[in-house]
């Protein structure tokens, strides 16, 4: 039935460590193109919903630090956020958003909010009251007071609960491709047999989780010199 | 606002599925309070075996290197290390490396619940005020006592804050357990061609709520255990959340309420288009210009033959010049169905005898036996739905029904009817949509009166390995997968004829095909020609044994017989 051109269309098959489903170093290094585009999707997906996470906890904090009765409903309801499995979450939003970066965004953003919400709200809380009343003694106005003040001294628990958030995000975000989102996850469920991609794949999330997690330690020692004097 | 009544229309679908059972997309019953427990039930079991031998493990450890303040770093950095390693990744870590099933995936869960547990552990007897264990010390109290009366109590609800951080990972990840073979209520959100959208939207309801239930009963259960004199402090306010739970859901209705005004059609889906190559008069697909204004989405079902498939259409029409997108991995024929007829896709390749056993509900004993009459009869049912089934591949990719060389050895199987009287001591395994197909599992039982032991519904990716690795007695293959000679299974004869013939066709809207014009139908043919059963064997070999792309594989095959010009 083959009628032409099947020359060396027929591979001999020997037993390689691929057919063999091991583990293949070389196979990796052949085969990296297929893992940048999922990795790019998967920085993109955690940087823009840890940013956007920071922002709305941020603000959240900073109105909850003034008026405290807020504490608690904004803890339940970031609580009750942070519970909700997000394959869950993906799919109850998908009669809304549709599929793709949106909903994998919203979803992965309202899983941030409770880890950095309770993060900077301690950090704020925990500014002394001396260094307060200081800079009221020297005429500060209530926002001079939180931006040269308080959120300075806040900033290494603030920088914590980003650690604690962007390592998180980098996990929940192989998940997004359930939402049709792409990253990491795209590949390694494509070949989730395939001891090599599994190991390689998920190998590339921690190592995007380490990665991030550093470059965050490294900015937080930049902009906050006087934590190492001591 | 007609959005939001659409949406709350889909949502009131999904509280449907929950409570009422209905026919699903393959046939059987799916929903309702039962088989909704069923399902619950199996997810629960999964989580409390995996939290079981975590807190078995983690407590005891954590407790004790906190009350001897040992290997401080080791019990720090566990929680972190855990914390970087998506829950899916170990699931298929574990998947890949050790296979599907039950006992697998509690391990994978387990691995992932013992960081925090650990951790909290660990910390909370850490934490214990230094003044309290010397008071104890001072009146005479032991190591261990000072661990049980002074230290466990005042650590409780740190300990307990690990387990229920635990608690609710492990049933959040449970969720994707049907991945690895393990039948939880994720099942209707992983395989909606089953249970259908209503049932993956129901699905996520109860993951969602079971999540809820979960953090609310052990945040009760922590402020139980937590000694009196800590629980009036003001940390423990956290734990007063019950109370606002309602008022915080009611507030989340009304946020997607207001989301749902907002944006309604964002269909981010890509498809890459196929490269534009400039064919040399040799190709026997050539470049049309007119066909640049025809836009085509080329689909597929899930599994190899099948991507490989549309790989091919989707590269030959870009060759002929058609402007191409794909939606390569579907699902199962249903969902590739509704997906043609939906406009979600232009076209995909189905087998003639899929077509007539899962759409057509044709009964066995009418199925024609030839190849030819399958196609025929398979273009005139398609006709009637408007949709056109374009000439078949020569070859024929039927499901089978495999099992290792010793199995067959030990049985003496060589029919599908020798397993009668021996069916009761074996596990099958199949895809989940084997389940309610005349094809497989319901054929298996109705044709030849088979009762399974086990039926184990598996990624059909997993199809050899769990022949290999010996958790399948049973597996449903294809006839064209290069597998059955590379492991030498033994591929049971159909002596009852539940199998047609499953030649390839691909299908389209009647109306999209003409006005695609007559390049059309040329590519098909042409594309179609060489696909014999060697060659389609070869094709998956490179993906499934090589680990090419389908892509790749595609680009190959269209090189290789001269249908599109080299270095494209």
């Amino acid at each position: 039935m083959i009628a032409q051109g099947d020359n060396g269309f027929f591979r001999e098959r020997t037993d390689t460590c691929v057919t063999d489903n091991g583990l293949c170093p070389g196979w990796v290094v052949d085969h990296l193109d297929r893992y940048t585009t999922p990795l790019l999707q998967h920085v993109f997906l955690t940087v823009t919903s840890v940013a956007a996470g920071f922002l709305i906890a941020g603000s959240l904090a900073i109105l909850a630090h003034r008026r405290r009765w807020l504490v608690g409903p904004i803890t339940n309801v970031t609580g009750i956020l942070y519970t909700l499995p997000s394959v869950a979450v993906f799919f109850l939003l998908l009669p809304i958003t549709g599929r793709g970066n949106l909903t994998a965004i919203i979803a992965l953003t309202a899983y941030t909010l409770l880890i950095l919400f309770r993060n900077i709200l301690a950090g704020l809380d925990a500014v002394p009251a001396d260094a307060r009343d200081a800079g009221r003694g020297m005429g500060l106005t209530d926002r001079q007071l939180l931006w040269r003040v308080e959120l300075p001294l806040a900033l290494p628990a603030i920088m914590a609960g980003l650690r604690i958030a962007t390592t998180t995000t980098v996990g929940l975000a192989a998940l997004a491709f359930f939402a049709g989102a792409g990253g990491l996850g795209e590949p390694l469920e494509a070949q989730k047999a395939f001891k090599t991609n599994v190991v390689f794949a998920g190998g590339l999330c921690v190592a995007l989780a380490i990665v991030l997690d550093a470059m965050i330690l490294l900015v937080q020692r930049s902009i906050t010199p006087w934590t190492r004097a001591a | 606002m007609t959005v939001l009544a659409s949406v709350l229309d889909t949502f009131g679908d999904g509280l449907d599925f929950i409570v009422n059972e209905r026919t699903g997309r393959g046939g059987g019953e799916v929903g309702g309070l039962s088989a909704n427990g069923d399902l619950l039930w199996e997810h629960l079991k999964l989580c409390l075996v995996a939290m079981a031998i975590a807190c078995a493990v983690a407590l005891p450890l954590g407790l004790w290197l906190g009350h001897t303040r040992r290997a401080a770093f080791l019990a720090i950095s566990v929680s972190n290390i855990g914390r970087a390693v998506p829950a899916i990744a170990l699931l298929f870590v574990f998947f890949a490396f050790l296979g599907a099933g039950f006992a697998n995936v509690a391990l994978a869960l387990t691995l992932l619940a013992i960081p925090p547990i650990l951790t909290n552990a660990y910390v909370g007897v850490r934490e214990v005020d230094p003044d309290a264990v010397d008071a104890a010390r001072g009146v005479g109290m032991t190591g261990p006592q000072v661990l049980r009366r002074v230290e466990l109590p005042l650590a409780m609800p740190l300990v307990f804050g690990g387990i229920r951080t635990s608690a609710v990972n492990v049933v959040a990840t449970a969720t994707i357990a049907p991945l690895a073979g393990v039948v939880t209520l994720g099942d209707p959100i992983i395989n909606p061609s089953i249970y259908g959208e209503e049932g993956r939207l129901g699905a996520a309801i109860l993951v969602a709520l079971l999540a809820v239930a979960t953090e609310v009963v052990l945040a009760g259960a922590q402020r139980a255990v937590t000694p009196r004199g800590l629980a009036a402090s003001p940390r423990r306010r956290l734990m007063t959340r019950t109370r606002t739970i309602l008022a915080a859901l009611a507030a989340l209705a009304l946020m997607l309420g207001v989301v749902a005004c907002g944006d309604d059609d964002d269909d981010g889906s890509a498809g890459g288009g196929g490269s534009s190559t400039q064919a040399a008069p040799t190709a026997a697909i050539t470049k049309n210009a007119e066909n640049a204004s025809t836009t085509l989405t080329v689909g597929s079902k899930n599994f190899t033959e099948q991507k490989v498939l549309g790989e091919i259409y989707a590269q030959a029409f870009a060759a002929a010049g058609y402007k191409v997108r794909k939606e390569l991995n579907l699902g199962d024929e249903q969902t590739a169905l509704k997906a043609l007829k939906g406009g979600q896709i232009d076209g995909y390749p189905e087998y003639t005898g899929t077509a007539l056993l899962s759409f057509f509900e044709v009964p066995t004993k009418d199925l024609p036996k030839d190849a030819t009459a399958a196609y025929d009869e398979a273009k005139s049912r398609f006709a009637e739905d408007g949709i056109t089934a374009f000439p078949p591949t020569p070859f024929t990719s039927s499901n089978e029904v495999a099992v290792t060389q010793e199995t067959a050895d030990k049985l003496g199987l060589k029919k599908i009817s020798d397993l009668d009287g021996k069916s009761q001591d074996l596990v099958l395994y199949g895809s989940p949509e084997c389940r309610g197909r005349d094809d497989c599992l319901r054929g298996l039982q109705n044709v030849y009166g088979l009762k399974f032991k086990r039926f184990v519904p598996v990624d059909i990716a997993q199809r050899h390995e769990v022949l290999t690795n010996g958790d399948a007695d049973v597996s449903i293959v294809f006839t064209t997968d290069p597998q059955i000679s590379r492991n030498r299974e033994v591929l049971l004869e159909d002596d009852k004829g539940m199998f047609p013939p499953y030649n390839s066709t691909f299908l389209m809207k009647t109306e999209t095909a003409d006005k695609a014009g007559p390049d059309l139908q040329k590519t098909i043919e042409a594309v179609n020609k060489n696909l014999t059963a060697r060659v389609m064997q070869e094709l998956n070999a490179r993906v499934d044994l090589d680990k090419e792309t389908p892509a790749e594989a595609a680009s190959d095959y269209l090189q290789q017989f001269d249908l599109v010009s080299a270095g494209s």
